[in-house]
């Protein structure tokens, strides 16, 4: 800068004014650590300090809803690992034919069904950060009652026991036959029909006969029926009927009557007798023993797991279905359970929507990551009904057909339990899981290694080098007093000194 | 020659010298004073007949450079100018906040959207709810206070314009005295040199204030004109007068129409009674008058428009949506039919049809007025440069708008009403003139649930009611940035940013209005107004909300940085050239002093002379 020596100083004034402003802007960044008070001080980079400021801001929010949500997910991942393993074992033990009773009439399995069924309750209502992760979008209610509840009932509210057991009622019938009525409308002739039209008990689906000379009706009408003719009675030896019944879980069970000429010793065998009439006589005997028998082994396994259907099996619109009554033996239909008269086991959320869904978090501007559950979901309601129903019934080793009974329970729970085709597993939902986890983790390393890329554009642009200051700011106090001595000098130059 | 000759010609010499060590004084004590020019003796040889009778003092002058001095005035007009601009420009940029400051308006914004993003993850909190409630409250009181920032300076400039104006009638007043003073000093053959010094000091004055040109007439007046040419002084000052607005806000604006001018404007009262409007001539655009006129005017109401047209995309952004129509057949035409009973005052109808005979495509904004006697409105009331706006008053009733519209969408096109809170609009059919591609609805969901997931989370505290984007009958975007606040029934109940539903109740830990309300402010792409200044009218901003924000500082804060570098810019030259005219005619103390030495030896030889000429004198008495 060239000092003049001039009269006019403004000039000199003016540039010792702006190395003064310099100095107490220096002071003020070393102070404050930024480079400048406003958006206009920081020069053409403000554009990008101010976007890059906002893009930290948006990944700083995303990576606070990315570290919630893997918590949550977590936690999810673990709780479904265990449910899978309570699953995985369950279905083992039901493997076992071991039929120990205890004193309460229950095997070992049963008992450990009992303990598993409170485990998955439990599990399905865990918390993450004070939230039920298992409800659906309703977080904040537990979404599964108490599992003692669930079974057993509360007050005037009836569990899955109390629902079974009025099921059974139904499906048995006051003469224990599964609501089916044997009759002989003529001599010769033997007929099979439903008490009713109600959903309970055995219904006929089929016949097939190859009795010689009988003659077969049906299934027919409704209430459907059968009616066998034995005609002229030339029934041979070891020939068959096969009445095809369809149990109240929608499984199939037949009952095969064989026609013997000799003493009947065999299940289901009926002996030929000297006329159709004795015949008829003969095939009704044992129809009826038939009957009874499997009404009392698989009908009474099968109505346990409707029972199960019409308890767990509800939404919001279709409340839990309990059979109408009491007269319960007799019942001919079901009704809405409602909250003061039934348990509902699950409060959480009702959609028709995915229930992965239910729960999102959005990790990136156009990544939205899904980690929702429900309860009710199939994968869950169909372990809790089947451990449910494997700790329902208890049995007699008096009871000659209770070890039947209890294996016909069994391998359903197996089959259950086992991952079917077209059916949601827990599996299923574990790799839904993960899958969201796999995305978080990615996308959360991305945001981190932006984020300081970003930071560190930023805290060039926006910030100062303490040092680099300094040093400045050194360096203009030297020129600003080499400025100052040299005016001085200036002045003393004025002739007013040498006159 | 006789000796008493000799001692009057010294004597002469002693006065002259005197005169002129008594100016050298005078330069010396008025070295530091503002507009001093140094002054010059002249001296003569005083002749009488033809003979010598000593010397005389010729003049007192001034040294000045006439033709640097005019520039000067210029500059420093100009620098005036500068300063004012960069003094209120800096204020905006300080009123944005320090970057990443909690004040900045970005930071809230971004605040804004973290507190959405948080509730999404957390939505059955009722902290992290009550922190969006307060974010956006955050956003609403910053936009308030920028908006009460620029209406201030708005203020202060309207206030500093009527300070101008009346130091100005001062300073025109004075010089028309010294004018006259000069006058009559030089008629009387006096030297006027210094009232020359006064004059050029309110000269200079007076171009700080407005831009002038300046001419010495033959008696040394300065007559002064603006620069386009209208006398202010000559030998008498005309007056100025201003309408000052005490109460200047974002509605207040200028006008040539004096009934819908809302602020003050400057009037020049000639000396023959004629009166002119500097500011709509606009005579006033440079020296403090013109900055603080194109502050008032231009710069901060464009910033204004800048913030209500981010209050009015933050708002509509978040309430708003463009729900389609749905096709119909009314025999051979074919067309759309829309509900119309939730189209408030400005939402908009956009209807998109082909003329068949180019073909060319149309693209209509059917904009709903409060007023019917407002229409009908300008294409500007949208920011699509390419639509035909048609105003429509949407409480008339069914039948009369499809009439309304019937008539100005022309022959080819027929609009109907087949139900009630329902238009149908539809083509020509067999005739073929034209297609309609599209209809359908930007409407605004003016209630807290049950109207979709979008949400009216900012209202209008002018009217108490959601804001829709109306453009007539008070309440439109204008000043709403000023106006714009958080939805009380939010307040009292945040968790409505939640429920969006009533029956069923949308369940606490539903989080997809959060995420909607997120996407929504983060990347739904906005149309904004051209009347900015980002952007142009023929293709106006589009982006985000954000990004609109991001630009407004942007924008604000580097019209700041670039009126201080114009001011640095401007000192610069005005100071150089500040230099030269002071070193030319300012007063030098080392050049005095050497006079005041050459003086004091000329007065000493023509002392010497006289005690000589005495002397001699004494010798020729006592020798008689």
């Amino acid at each position: 800068m060239a000092i003049p020596i001039s009269t006019s100083r403004s000039h000199l004034y003016q540039a010792v004014s702006l190395s003064r402003q310099q100095s107490d802007d220096l002071q003020r960044q070393l102070a404050t650590g930024l480079r400048s008070e406003t958006y206009g001080g920081l020069g053409l980079e403000r554009r990008q300090v101010i976007e890059f400021n906002a893009d930290i801001s948006q990944i700083t929010g995303y990576l606070r809803g990315i570290d919630q949500a893997q918590v949550r997910i977590d936690i999810l991942d673990e709780t479904l690992t265990q449910i899978r393993d309570t699953i995985s074992n369950s279905r083992s033990s039901s493997l076992s034919t071991n039929f120990d009773l205890d004193t309460e009439g229950k095997t070992l399995f049963q008992n450990e069904s009992y303990a598993r069924f409170h485990d998955v309750a439990s599990i399905l209502n865990t918390e993450a950060g004070g939230r039920y992760i298992y409800g659906g979008r309703n977080v904040s209610e537990k979404p599964v009652v108490a599992p003692d509840e669930i079974l057993e009932g509360a007050g005037s509210r009836a569990g899955f026991y109390q629902i079974a057991d009025e099921r059974q009622q139904a499906d048995l019938g006051a003469d224990l036959k599964g609501r089916l009525v044997v009759s002989q409308p003529s001599a010769s002739e033997v007929n099979l029909a439903e008490d009713g039209t109600h959903p309970f008990g055995f219904k006929i689906s089929g016949l097939n006969n190859a009795l010689s000379g009988v003659t077969a009706t049906g299934p027919a009408g409704s209430p459907a029926a059968i009616n066998l003719d034995i005609g002229a009675n030339s029934l041979q030896d070891g020939e068959r009927v096969t009445v095809q019944l369809t149990l109240p879980d929608g499984t199939q069970r037949d009952i095969q009557l064989t026609a013997t000429s000799g003493t009947p010793d065999g299940v289901g065998e009926f002996q030929i007798g000297a006329s159709a009439g004795d015949t008829a006589n003969n095939l009704t005997a044992a129809l009826n023993t038939e009957l009874l028998r499997v009404a009392d082994t698989e009908l009474r396994a099968a109505s346990q797991f409707a029972a199960a259907d019409d308890f767990f099996d509800f939404d919001d619109t279709t409340p839990p279905q309990r059979v109408d009554g009491p007269p319960f033996d007799s019942a001919t239909g079901l009704i809405d359970g409602t909250s003061t008269d039934t348990v509902f086991w699950y409060q959480g959320e009702f959609a028709s929507d995915d229930p992965r869904g239910s729960q999102q978090v959005k990790v990136d501007d156009y990544i939205h990551v899904e980690y929702g559950a429900r309860a009710n979901e199939e994968a869950f309601t169909s372990a809790l009904k089947n451990l449910a129903v494997a700790s329902y019934d208890s049995y007699s080793s008096a009871d000659a057909n209770a070890q039947d009974r209890y294996d016909a329970v069994r391998s359903r729970v197996t089959t259950n339990l086992s991952e079917q085709p077209s059916q949601q597993h827990i599996d299923h939902i574990l790799a839904e899981v993960s899958a969201a986890n796999a995305v978080i983790t990615t996308t959360k390393e991305r945001h981190e290694t932006h984020n300081n890329l970003l930071q560190q554009f930023v805290d060039e642009e926006q910030n100062v080098d303490i040092y680099e200051v300094s040093a400045k700011l050194l360096d203009l106090q030297t020129r600003l007093s080499a400025t100052y001595q040299t005016m001085a000098s200036l002045q003393q130059l004025s002739l007013v000194n040498f006159i | 020659m006789g000796m008493t000759h000799i001692l009057k010609t010294a004597n002469s010499g002693l006065s002259v010298t005197q005169t002129s060590i008594d100016v050298v004084a005078r330069n010396i004590a008025n070295a530091g004073t503002e507009g001093y020019t140094r002054k010059l003796t002249t001296q003569e040889n005083l002749v009488a007949g033809n003979q010598g009778m000593g010397a005389r003092i010729s003049g007192v002058f001034r040294e000045v450079d006439q033709y640097v001095q005019q520039q000067l005035f210029v500059e420093d007009s100009r620098l005036a100018f500068a300063n004012v601009m960069a003094n209120y420009l800096g204020q905006i940029d300080q009123m944005f906040g320090a970057p990443g400051a909690a004040n900045a308006l970005d930071t809230r914004l971004n605040e804004f959207s973290q507190s959405l993003q948080d509730l999404s993850t957390q939505p059955e909190s009722a902290a992290a709810r009550a922190a969006v409630v307060a974010e956006a409250e955050g956003i609403a009181s910053t936009l308030r206070s920028l908006t009460d920032g620029v209406q201030g300076l708005r203020q202060l400039a309207e206030d500093s314009i009527a300070e101008g104006i009346a130091d100005l009638n001062n300073l025109l007043s004075r010089l028309a005295e010294v004018n006259n003073q000069v006058a009559s000093a030089n008629a009387l053959g006096a030297f006027p040199a210094d009232l020359l010094d006064q004059r050029d000091l309110l000269v200079n004055k007076i171009g700080e204030y407005v831009e002038i040109n300046v001419r010495e007439d033959n008696q040394g007046r300065a007559q002064v004109f603006t620069k386009t040419g209208n006398v202010l002084v000559d030998k008498e000052a005309i007056s100025l007068s201003f309408d000052r607005n005490g109460n200047v806000t974002a509605g207040a604006l200028y006008n040539k129409d004096e009934t819908l001018r809302g602020v003050g404007t400057v009037t020049l009262t000639g000396t023959n009674g004629y009166e002119i409007d500097l500011i709509e001539n606009g005579i006033l655009t440079t020296g403090r008058l013109g900055a603080l006129i194109e502050l008032r005017d231009e710069t901060l109401t464009e910033a204004q428009r800048q913030l209500d047209d981010l209050a009015q995309g933050l708002a509509l952004t978040l309430s708003n949506s463009e729900v389609d129509g749905t096709a119909v057949t009314a025999g051979a035409a074919s067309g759309f039919d829309i509900d119309i009973s939730d189209v408030s005052p400005g939402n908009i109808l956009h209807l998109e049809y082909t003329d068949n005979s180019g073909p060319t495509t149309h693209k209509i904004s059917i904009v709903g007025v409060r007023d019917a006697s407002n229409l009908p409105l300008s294409n500007d009331v949208t920011p699509d440069p390419d639509d035909t706006v048609i105003g429509v008053d949407f409480s008339a009733g069914d039948a009369a708008i499809a009439a309304a519209l019937n008539t100005a969408l022309g022959t080819d096109i027929t609009v109907t009403s087949p139900a009630a809170g329902t238009i149908r609009i539809v083509d020509d059919g067999a005739t073929n003139n034209t297609d309609i591609n599209s209809l359908s609805k930007y409407v605004t969901a003016t209630g807290l649930q049950d109207q979709g997931l979008g949400m009216p989370l900012f209202i209008d505290t002018g009217n108490n009611l959601p804001y829709t984007g109306a453009v007539d009958g008070g309440y439109t975007r204008t000043g709403f940035a000023g106006r714009i606040v958080v939805n009380g029934q939010v307040t009292d109940n945040p968790e409505l940013l939640i429920r969006y539903n009533s029956s069923p109740e949308t369940p606490i830990g539903d989080n997809a209005r959060p995420l909607d309300l997120i996407e929504r402010l983060n990347q739904t792409t906005v149309q904004f107004s051209g009347d900015t200044g980002l952007g142009l009218a023929s293709s106006p901003y589009s982006g985000t909300v954000i990004n609109f924000a991001q630009n407004i500082i942007s924008y604000q804060t580097s019209q700041s940085s670039r009126a201080e570098l114009n001011l640095t810019a401007q000192e610069a030259v005005t100071s150089s050239l500040r230099e030269k005219y002071e070193t030319d005619t300012g007063v030098n103390i080392d050049e005095e002093l050497a006079a005041l030495i050459a003086l004091q030896q000329a007065f000493s030889a023509n002392a010497r002379v006289m005690a000589v000429t005495g002397e001699l004198m004494d010798l020729l008495i006592q020798s008689v």
